[in-house]
């Protein structure tokens, strides 16, 4: 989708921001609608149809981690979630999970953004056909039994936009990663170029954004993810929404050290 | 050749039966104790090899021995008059003599010094400042020295069984213990004895017979310094902890003003490159850029406010009013920007206190961010933060934070004042600071308390209006 043809909604406290935002994304030709938090954009995403949620963090009411665990929960509709925030308050892991996509920190340029919005619109297909031109900073072969067992027991997971993984060797985040897994019951091989965005040395897992699939892979695991059901991003696995979620709204209630087991 | 010239010995007693055998049982005992001796005194230096002197030992026993062969020759001249065999016995027994006299002579001093030697071993023993003690085989007491009765509180313990002595051993000790005993292998650790509260680290090593040695020494005092080494550890990594989730909290406040000012000077910047910017378009952004950046000083400002004064700057009058109002002020755009009301109630007239004012500020403020988060953590809030300013009996000054957010969990409200404890899952959280500012409201001489406020959660701060001097850990 090209981003003159796009719905964006713009979620943002601040009432400066949400003009300059929605001036910026007026002048490309999209759409814009704005909410100043989470229930007010909840509202508005249950009547319109939206093709991107750019949201603020920290926000009155309901800020913007509770609106995409809203979102979750309820299985509304949005094709991408891009997070905005002067503050990285929100745990990699879970917010992957919950199906945004992006994080952009404040204060960004007008063209940052609309690069951002440009990626997140363009179709998984054309976005992973170019390989990087850099060589990963790190590779991972792993050799599993099954494409279907390994979904099932959480050791392999895809998402909308990479995988998590199970392995017990240490990988640094945010750093580029060529992947290879084999599934042996299948045939199927996964090669990929990707950044990994996250790993617990506890689980052990990692979650890794995709940004270039290889020719050989690229139908059967495009097949694969328009299959699953799940809008995240890059799923977290055994990570529980359940179970963050009652940490998190009942964060009076409960000891950190239950909490830290879900996020760390 | 001399038998025809002399009389045996006998004829002098005139052949007296009764002189002539008392003569000879006395000769023969004497010769015989002489000769067991000297038997008794090789044995106990061949026995005993550790004694010093063997030299002078086998002198005397030689000595003795040619005293018993004498006393043989006298009774043999009796009936025989071998009077020149028995003047050269006498003249051998003479040169054994002499020279056991110089060994002897050459040994007084050294033999002199053995008990003043042994005193000194036994003194060193008793002025160590470590305990020590020897148990046998089955565990019964042999030796204590005077440190160990002081350390174990004077008690008399030769003889008597340790287990039964010292009841209440931890298990650690007493296995450590009768490893020693059993295996025989020397081993040192700290060990703790409850029934005295004594700390002792111990050196454990065997001894003779299947005992064993314990030397110990009271290391209470180090263990306490440890304690409270790690307790101001703590308290000083809190207050890291406060500072950080401050300029934290700062960080955000700042940031969002500045993201408004860089994307209205960005924006304008990318127009005026496109083509000519419309007059109201840039009057639009400038404006919005002083405002925000006027948002942003306001921040600045309270911030200095706190800078001027440090933590070990002496208690001064200050108001009440305007410590709530100051603490106030640095919220009060995050709380309107987040639909929190915030109310304060200060009346006139309230007596100044002696305070350390920044602190008691920084008490405020973090009451008032705690309040913040646990109201924005539940939805189920009602958004209201009450500031209550009293005073809460004669010369003291009491200060509520009342806040709309659930109430708290018993566990968390029996846990909440202590180190480490937090309840926010992840970037701080609520309770973090809670015992820092307990700290500083006991080193004022006031409390820190969470109270219950109809169903609501209130933090009650009270302070001396006069300065109280507190022992403490100045926060």
């Amino acid at each position: 989708m090209r981003l003159e043809d796009a719905t964006i909604l713009v979620v943002d406290d601040e009432a400066d921001l949400r003009e300059i935002f929605a001036a910026w994304l007026n002048r490309n030709g999209c759409t814009v609608l704005t909410a100043s938090n989470g229930v007010e954009a909840l509202s508005i995403l249950e009547t319109a149809k939206v093709d991107v949620l750019l949201s603020d963090i920290r926000m009155p009411i309901m800020g913007g981690v509770e609106l995409v665990r809203k979102v979750f929960e309820r299985k509304l509709v949005v094709p991408s979630v891009i997070f905005v925030s002067g503050f990285g308050d929100v745990h990699p892991r879970e917010m992957y999970g919950l199906g945004v996509e992006a994080l952009m920190e404040k204060p960004l340029r007008r063209k940052d953004l609309l690069r951002v919005l440009d990626d997140s619109l363009m179709e998984r297909d054309q976005l992973w056909r170019t390989p990087s031109a850099e060589p990963m900073a790190q590779n991972l072969t792993l050799e599993m039994d099954s494409l279907s067992a390994a979904t099932q027991t959480c050791e392999f997971q895809l998402g909308r936009g990479g995988c998590c993984l199970t392995t017990q060797r240490a990988l640094d985040e945010e750093k580029t990663i060529d992947l290879s897994i084999h599934f042996a019951q299948e045939d199927l091989l996964l090669r990929a170029q990707g950044t990994v965005r996250w790993y617990e040395q506890v689980s052990p897992q990692a979650g890794v954004e995709f940004q270039y699939l290889y020719p050989s892979c690229r139908d059967w695991v495009l097949d694969a993810i328009r299959e699953r059901t799940t809008c995240s991003f890059i799923p977290g696995c055994d990570w529980d929404v359940s179970r963050a979620l009652a940490a998190r709204s009942g964060a009076l209630q409960v000891s950190s050290a239950s909490v830290r087991e879900v996020f760390t | 050749m001399f038998r025809s010239v002399w009389s045996p010995h006998g004829s002098s007693f005139l052949w007296n039966p009764q002189l002539l055998w008392l003569n000879i049982a006395s000769d023969s005992l004497i010769a015989v104790a002489y000769l067991l001796i000297s038997v008794l005194l090789v044995r106990i230096v061949r026995g005993r090899r550790d004694i010093p002197f063997d030299r002078l030992f086998f002198c005397f026993a030689a000595f003795i021995l040619a005293c018993s062969a004498t006393r043989v020759m006298l009774v043999v001249t009796l009936w025989h008059p071998m009077y020149w065999e028995l003047g050269m016995l006498k003249a051998v027994t003479a040169i054994i003599s002499l020279v056991a006299l110089g060994l002897l002579w050459r040994s007084v001093p050294a033999i002199l010094a053995i008990p003043i030697a042994n005193r000194r071993a036994e003194s060193v023993l008793e002025n160590t400042n470590v305990g020590i003690f020897a148990v046998d085989r089955n565990w019964v007491f042999r030796y204590v020295n005077e440190d160990a009765k002081k350390l174990l509180k004077d008690r008399d313990l030769l003889g008597e069984d340790m287990w039964e002595s010292f009841p209440g051993m931890t298990a650690e000790t007493t296995e450590r213990l009768q490893q020693v005993m059993a295996t025989r292998t020397p081993a040192g650790f700290d060990s703790y004895y409850p029934p005295l509260d004594l700390s002792t680290h111990l050196s454990v090593n065997p001894w003779e017979n299947g005992g064993i040695t314990v030397c110990f020494s009271d290391i209470s005092e180090q263990k306490r310094m440890q304690r409270e080494l790690d307790r101001e550890r703590v308290m000083r990594e809190q207050r890291l902890e406060v500072l950080a989730r401050f300029s934290a909290g700062i960080a955000h406040e700042i940031k969002n003003p500045m993201a408004i000012i860089h994307a209205r000077a960005s924006d304008l910047a990318e127009l005026a490159a496109e083509g000519e910017v419309e007059r109201t378009e840039i009057e639009k952004a400038c404006e919005s850029i002083v405002k925000t950046s006027d948002r942003a000083m306001q921040i600045l400002r309270g911030l200095a406010a706190l800078a001027r004064q440090g933590p070990n700057e002496p208690m001064q009058e200050a108001s009440p009013g305007a410590m709530v109002e100051q603490a106030i002020e640095l919220v009060r755009g995050r709380y309107r920007a987040h639909g929190i009301h915030l109310e304060s109630t200060v009346p006139d007239g309230l007596t100044p206190v002696e305070c350390r004012e920044v602190q008691i500020g920084q008490v405020l403020l973090n009451l008032l961010n705690n309040a913040f988060d646990a109201i924005d953590a539940s939805p189920d809030s009602q958004r209201w933060v009450r500031v209550e300013a009293c005073e809460g009996g004669p010369e003291r000054l009491q200060i509520d934070v009342v806040d709309g957010g659930p109430a708290l969990s018993t566990e968390v409200r029996e846990h909440l004042m202590e180190p480490f404890y937090t309840t926010k899952p992840l970037g701080g959280g609520i309770g973090m600071g809670l015992s820092v500012s307990r700290a500083i409201a006991t080193d004022h001489g006031g409390t820190l308390e969470l109270r219950d406020c109809n169903g609501h959660t209130c933090f009650r701060l009270t302070l001396p209006v006069h300065a109280v001097q507190v022992e403490g850990v100045a926060a």
